[in-house]
């Protein structure tokens, strides 16, 4: 049983950060996902642990083990690398049967244990054809195949979907999924697409500039985002950050944002005194604002419809703090059902949301304040 | 309705029209290059495969035709031979050990290590250099009294050898002038080969548990298979036509143990003035290598693999 731990682990690049001070425990069975933008580290953070990459501080622990100086080969775990990485010149079961021919499985049993992978993956058809006649799909299926072929206790796998088109995605996805319940092993999949976290992952685990911003459950990290970053990569569309005035009142404190102004009790009101700051950057989701009766003032800019629900831009009354541009005040995303009434381009509105659905931030910090 | 046959007709005759036009431009594009072939490539060919069929003054000139008399002499004499022989010990003795040693060197220089660059240019300089600086290096190297390799055999208390001198030796000195001459090409579309094959695949392998030589062997020869056929086919025919070293090294001697086709035609030629015989030779030497050369490519590319 293998689970992985980063402790203390970097990653330099001459004067790049590529990872830096990664914690980081991933109990065993796990589907861990590591999101986060292009080029904050989730492929450099795989790497290391394949053994793929030096960590230039701190050690790597699996099932236990220190494998910080162990060599690739002795790790006991697989990889699915965003091209694939397939033998261009071998056919599917040569590519499947690799590994094991690797570790001097004797040949009946590699074909055995070959086939069963391919079956359990649907390429019983493709055995004998080379990767360059398969399409994206199947061959992400073979890198697969490949990968479980060994019966690994941990599979890394970095953005193997993206080279999909979008239906595939969505059906290997599930599969996925399903193929973590059956093997019971580790995985560690890395991605940028948020969606790919929210739904794949037992757990996620935010990065942003080789740091580690957040770890949790996909709905905890969702409901609780741990700063700014966080709350505005996880989630599309994306959560609104609206920055107001904090002023003081009677049992409690006003957010004022352009011409209205959000009223919070008392237990807010101590939370941000406590942090000492004038303004806060206030997040809603776009599914908690409503159109209707509500203390900010705003404009319906732009409609547009998914069909089964609708995103409304609307700019917020009083905060034009930037004239001359085309749209000057700042811009919030709702999140409308399509049964709902449409509201009108230029029609002016009001806009409410509940207390409890709102997260306020340090703006300067970006860390989030909780009453 | 009737009209649509008509119609066609029409259409097809002004295709038709089309292509012609388009064929007389194609012609008049190709006429320069054609041109050039003709008077430098094409003619003289044809002049040799004629000239074979006749016996000649030491000019060329005052020709008497003896049909495919010369032919068969070349083909039958034992000089002929002795130098086909020669010349088939001596592409042994080059292309396979080229090909390895260009290959292994590119294989070194691929390593990410720090001053590689330096290598790469040090490996890659025989290309620069003409075959008589490459002689001129191994007369010193070689030579029985201050050659490098013949103080090392006394320092080590042997008797020196005479490479260029003995029958047995003089071969093998010339493939080595060979070989390190041939080093530089081979090294330097060997590494673009190596460039060209993606990190990834040898990561994977290395997870999959491959090791160095598996990964050789399972990835690095496979996908470098259309770039080593280049070599070694370009190779093979480079050693056919090898002259410069065994004029300036051994002239052909000692008992014409270094005798190549090439060398024995120019004897043949400017020597023994002899041009319809050496015209014959030639063109004998020509089909050998265009057989040489098919056949390496048939067999050989069953086992290349171009991707895809
Ligand atoms: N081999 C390398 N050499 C230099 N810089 C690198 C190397 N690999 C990654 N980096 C840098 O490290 C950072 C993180 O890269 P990476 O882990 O690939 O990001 P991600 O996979 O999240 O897009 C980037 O700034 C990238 O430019
Ligand atoms: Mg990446």
């Amino acid at each position: 049983m293998a689970g992985v731990s980063f402790n203390g682990t970097s990653k330099h690049f001459d004067d790049v950060v590529a990872l830096d001070q990664l914690d980081l425990e991933i109990p065993d069975g796990e589907f861990l996902v590591l999101v986060g933008p292009s080029g904050c580290g989730k492929s450099t953070a795989l790497r290391i642990i394949a053994g793929l990459e030096e960590a230039t501080e701190g050690t790597l622990h699996i099932g236990g083990v220190d494998v910080t100086d162990v060599e690739p080969q002795h790790r006991d775990l697989a990889m699915v690398f965003q091209s694939y990485a397939l033998y261009p010149h071998k056919t599917v079961r040569q590519n499947i049967e690799f590994p094991l021919k690797s570790r001097k499985v004797p040949p009946a049993d590699r074909r055995a244990e070959a086939e069963t992978a391919a079956t359990m993956l649907g390429l019983g058809e493709l055995m004998d054809r080379r990767p360059g006649q398969l399409s994206g799909g199947q061959r992400q299926r073979v890198a697969l195949a490949r990968a479980l072929v060994r019966r690994p206790e941990v599979f890394l796998m970095d953005e193997p979907l993206s080279n999909l088109d979008a239906k595939t995605r969505v059906q290997t996805r599930a599969e996925l999924s399903e193929l973590h319940a059956t093997l019971g092993a580790t995985f560690i999949y890395v991605t940028h697409d948020q969606v790919e976290a929210m739904t794949m992952g037992t757990r996620i685990a935010v990065l942003d500039q080789g740091r580690l911003q957040q770890v949790g459950a996909p709905d905890d990290v969702y409901d609780r985002p741990a700063n700014l970053f966080v709350a505005g990569f996880i989630g599309s569309p994306p959560m609104n950050i609206v920055e107001a005035a904090v002023e003081r009142i009677d049992g409690g404190i006003r957010l004022a944002i352009g011409t209205g102004a959000f009223d919070l009790p008392e237990s807010w009101g101590a939370a941000v005194s406590a942090t000492g700051i004038e303004r806060v950057a206030i997040g809603i989701r776009p599914e908690h604002l409503r159109i209707g009766d509500g203390p900010i003032d705003g404009v319906v800019r732009t409609v547009e419809s998914l069909g089964h629900e609708r995103h409304i831009v609307c700019e917020l009354a009083g905060t034009d703090h930037r004239p001359g541009d085309l749209v000057p005040g700042d811009l919030v995303i709702v999140r409308q059902s399509a049964d709902d009434p449409a509201p009108r381009m230029g029609e002016a509105i009001h806009l409410g949301a509940e207390a409890r659905h709102l997260h306020l931030f340090d703006p300067d910090s970006g860390e989030r304040i909780d009453p | 309705m009737n009209r649509r046959p008509v119609n066609d007709r029409a259409r097809t005759r002004t295709r038709t029209r089309r292509r012609w036009r388009e064929r007389g431009l194609a012609f008049t594009l190709l006429l320069p290059s054609l041109l050039v072939f003709g008077v430098f490539v094409f003619y003289p060919f044809a002049r040799t495969f004629w000239l074979g069929f006749f016996e000649t003054d030491p000019f060329g000139g005052r020709r008497t035709f003896v049909g495919l008399d010369q032919y068969t002499d070349t083909l039958t004499s034992s000089s002929f031979r002795n130098s086909l022989w020669v010349t088939l010990k001596f592409t042994l003795l080059t292309v396979p050990t080229g090909l390895a040693l260009g290959l292994g060197l590119a294989i070194l220089a691929h390593q990410k290590l720090r001053g590689m660059g330096f290598y790469r240019t040090v490996f890659s300089s025989t290309v620069a250099t003409s075959v008589a600086v490459a002689s001129l290096m191994f007369i010193s190297l070689l030579s029985p009294s201050v050659g490098l390799i013949n103080q090392a055999i006394r320092w080590f208390g042997g008797e020196p050898i005479f490479f260029l001198q003995s029958p047995g030796w003089a071969l093998v000195a010339i493939s080595a002038v060979t070989v390190w001459q041939n080093l530089g090409i081979i090294f330097i579309v060997t590494s673009a080969g190596l460039q060209s094959l993606p990190d990834d695949l040898y990561e994977s392998a290395r997870l999959d548990g491959a090791s160095a030589w598996s990964r050789f062997v399972d990835i690095t020869v496979p996908l470098l298979s259309p770039t080593l056929l280049f070599g070694f086919v370009v190779l093979t025919i480079t050693s056919f036509q090898t002259f410069g070293q065994v004029d300036l090294l051994t002239n052909g001697g000692p008992l014409e143990a270094t005798n190549l086709i090439v060398f024995s035609i120019f004897e043949t030629a400017f020597r023994d003035f002899n041009p319809g015989s050496a015209a014959a030779q030639a063109v004998v030497l020509f089909f050998i290598v265009l057989v040489l050369t098919a056949v390496q490519f048939k067999i050989l590319e069953r086992r290349v693999f171009y991707g895809r």
